[in-house]
């Protein structure tokens, strides 16, 4: 059984006439599943913005792909398979650009790895699971999303990102060492809900 | 066989392990007799679940018209592959990476030009793409490392770098659509594979040259 909020069944016949360019259908493809792509987007990059620019060319690839579907697999596995391409694109243009910007300045991914390192964290939003994933690296998060919410394999994982199967599973050990190291931190002045042993 | 101490406890990929229903025998047999492994499986297990809950995000409401005024923009029904992802970018480095993409796959697709790799077990073949997959992953490591240290790049190279990079996003685009129904084979797979070592080690050399001539770049 799949955890993915991706897995929604369409109506055959709006898939036809969005597939025709019919707006009405478009717009009811968009609405049966923005939500699980701007989940999807947000939760890897951790950026709202990112997260937007990521649902939009998914949906815009969609509508101009849509004729390829052929419908001998679930649309929503098709769609989703978009969604993680643009999202993996998404992160090499991030990276790109904050090499270029590391080149001359002190940027905002530095800081974040360095963060990383230091493993502070504010007070205030201890708790907050989703706080905490914002502190993995973009690779321990796009594996750990992929691999336990969505369902794909190491070997799968591995392959999107041109990586062995083997970097796939050591990334998500790394996370889930991290995650535990957070929640445990988190959990030294205040009552959690995971009560983790540090 | 060696048994396991209750002190020799199993590290955290052998509990995500346990957790997925893998792992050796000896290992989950260890967990499931040790109360501090158990626990941290879980720990472990509770954490997953909780990531599995956290509440779906809602995309602002403004976002369908945007794609909508996209729509409108482009001819609808018309493929076009292109445009979705050059957006950022200049469409002529695209459309240049695409070319090499293509020809690349039409290159392979001819039988008569590699008949040894066709010839070769599946097998071999896996084991060849493996290892330049390993390559692959040592060049971005030193990539990793150069783009860590301070550097003066010049207009130029940074030109080149940014060609070379569309390169690269071009055969990726190629090889991550080749996981899905419209399968690439083995050996465009891996002639798309030895192309993209090719450019890291065009780009580590261009990140490289400020170190080995320092002089040059001032
Ligand atoms: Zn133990």
């Amino acid at each position: 059984m799949t955890t993915s909020s991706f897995a929604i069944p369409v109506d055959d016949l709006a898939l036809a006439r969005a597939r025709k360019g019919n707006r009405d259908a478009q717009a009811y493809l968009y609405r049966s599943f923005a939500t699980p792509v701007y989940s999807l987007a947000y939760r890897i990059c951790a950026s709202k913005a990112d997260a937007e620019d990521i649902t939009q060319d998914t949906f815009i690839e969609l509508f101009a792909k849509l004729h390829q579907f052929r419908g001998d697999s679930p649309f929503w596995g098709w769609l989703r398979r978009i969604a993680v391409n643009k999202t993996l694109m998404k992160l090499r243009q991030r990276k790109q650009l904050a090499e270029q910007a590391e080149a001359t300045e002190h940027s905002e991914a530095a800081e974040a790895e360095l963060n990383e390192t230091t493993g502070e964290v504010p007070e205030l939003v201890q708790r907050d699971l989703e706080y905490l994933l914002g502190h993995l690296s973009e690779t321990a998060r796009l594996v750990v999303w992929l691999y336990d919410i969505e369902g794909y394999t190491h070997q799968e994982i591995g392959a999107m990102m041109q990586k062995t199967s083997s970097f796939s599973k050591s990334q998500r050990s790394r996370a889930y060492a991290r995650l535990r190291d957070l929640l445990c931190k988190s959990n030294q002045n205040t009552t959690t809900l995971i009560s983790q042993r540090c | 066989m060696q048994k396991q101490s209750e002190h020799d406890h199993v590290d955290l990929a052998a509990l995500l392990d346990y957790l997925d229903g893998a792992g050796s025998e000896s290992q989950r047999a260890h967990i499931r007799n040790c109360a501090q492994c158990l626990n941290q499986t879980l720990e472990l297990s509770e954490t997953r679940t909780r990531l599995r809950h956290l509440p779906p995000m809602q995309p602002p409401p403004e976002l369908w018209s945007r794609i909508e005024n996209e729509l409108d923009e482009k001819p609808t029904g018309v493929p076009d592959k292109l445009d979705a992802w050059a957006r950022p970018r200049g469409w002529m480095a695209v459309a240049a990476s695409l070319l090499l993409v293509f020809t690349l796959v039409i290159f392979q697709q001819q039988p008569s030009t590699a008949p040894a790799l066709a010839q070769a077990p599946a097998a071999a073949s896996d084991e060849r793409y493996q290892d330049l997959l390993m390559q692959s992953q040592q060049l971005e490591n030193t990539l990793a490392y150069l783009n860590r240290q301070p550097q003066v790049i010049t207009l130029g190279v940074a030109g080149q770098l940014d060609e070379i990079s569309n390169s690269i996003a071009a055969i990726d685009f190629a090889l991550m659509n080749s996981n899905s129904e419209q399968a690439l084979d083995a050996q465009t797979r891996e002639a798309l594979m030895r192309e993209r070592i090719q450019l890291l080690k065009q780009m580590v050399e261009y990140k490289a040259q400020p170190f080995l001539n320092p002089v040059q770049s001032f």
